[in-house]
């Protein structure tokens, strides 16, 4: 995947970007600078777990004591799309601060490639719902979907929870 | 953390009585056994950011109906969830277990790690305080009214110290 995707080239395009040395020079600055960075993302990750994973979980037929599936995206959608807006930021600001050891992982492709697909269908959740509450409830074929995709949901999210929990792991073919 | 430096030199002179005892904890055929195969630190790492991200995102969106946010939802359906939040807690305990058995007498040394459970300690202290406390009353204010000053209380000081043990908690590695 790596390769096919010319991640390394990517990596070393990252190097050059202009701003790169302020990034450095920020995480450098200072020894908390880059663990407050990672608190931040991995709290983005908590509200992700809390809101659209539990969304997920109810749509595969879990957590029926939450009775409306339409409420809950509605009130919790929105924490969803600010956790993804902040941990794309702080991951983008850890990865600028050092491209190839993102883009040189085995794993790191594939974190984004299910973070996209996971946000897609979060989006997907969300448009089908504020179109019809009972949209996934509506008949027996809607109800098999709804767990179908919960679950990839749910697989999406932790498949790019642990992908990036793994990139330093992980090295690949340069 | 100079706020934390007369703790952190009074734990360390306690602790420092276990050391030789944690040592020998790590040095067990059984410690070794994993802590030399390759694969159990990544396996163990996603497991215990699995967990604990599970955690503390379901605790904070109960804290946050304690605090008045999401008042159309009854408080007792919002608290569902918990039981699933102690599973997840359990599972973040075995694999924190499993890193601390590693290297012990580091973790026992490490301030961020002392402070972690320092605010573990307060959580569950507050956890316990409100479970015997305002949430006895819960019925009274299960309607949609902003909750008592006693459970949005309960709701800031447990998302703020959950929020700080993530904190902590990723700073172990970074200090000494």
């Amino acid at each position: 995947m790596n390769r096919l995707l010319h991640l390394h080239q990517f990596g070393l395009w990252l190097n050059t970007l202009p701003i790169k040395p302020s990034i450095n020079a920020f995480t450098r600055n200072s020894i908390y600078a880059l663990p407050i960075i990672q608190w931040i993302h991995i709290v983005g990750v908590a509200v992700i777990c809390g809101s659209i994973m539990l969304i997920s979980l109810r749509m595969m037929g879990f957590l029926k004591f939450y009775p409306s599936l339409a409420d809950m995206a509605r009130r919790l959608l929105p924490w969803t799309w600010l956790a993804i807006v902040v941990n794309v930021i702080t991951g983008a600001i850890m990865v600028i601060d050092r491209p190839t050891r993102a883009t040189d992982s085995l794993t790191f492709p594939y974190s984004m490639i299910f973070l996209i697909l996971a946000t897609i269908l979060a989006v997907y959740f969300a448009l089908s719902l504020r179109r019809d509450p009972l949209y996934w409830e509506s008949s027996r074929s809607r109800q098999t979907w709804a767990r179908v995709l919960g679950a990839v949901s749910v697989l999406l999210w932790v498949g790019v929870i642990v992908g990036d929990r793994l990139i330093v792991y992980a090295r690949g073919p340069i | 953390m100079w706020w934390f430096d007369p703790i952190h030199q009074f734990i360390d002179g306690f602790v420092a009585n276990f050391d030789d005892w944690l040592d020998a904890l790590s040095d067990t055929d059984l410690v070794q056994g994993y802590a030399n195969n390759e694969l159990s630190i990544p396996i163990i790492e996603s497991l215990h950011i699995l967990s604990v991200s599970f955690v503390v995102g379901t605790i904070l969106f109960v804290d946050l109906r304690l605090m008045g946010f999401f008042r159309g939802v009854s408080i007792r359906r919002a608290e569902k969830i918990v039981p699933y939040t102690w599973w997840a807690f359990l599972l973040a305990v075995v694999t924190g277990t499993l890193f601390f058995l590693q290297q012990p007498r580091m973790y026992v040394h490490n301030e961020a790690f002392q402070i972690k459970f320092l605010l573990m300690a307060l959580a569950g202290i507050n956890l316990a305080a409100f479970h015997f406390g305002v949430w006895q009353t819960a019925d009274a204010w299960d309607d949609g009214r902003p909750p008592p000053a006693a459970a949005r209380a309960a709701g800031v000081i447990s998302a703020l110290l959950w929020i700080g043990i993530l904190f902590y908690g990723r700073l172990v590695p970074f200090v000494g």
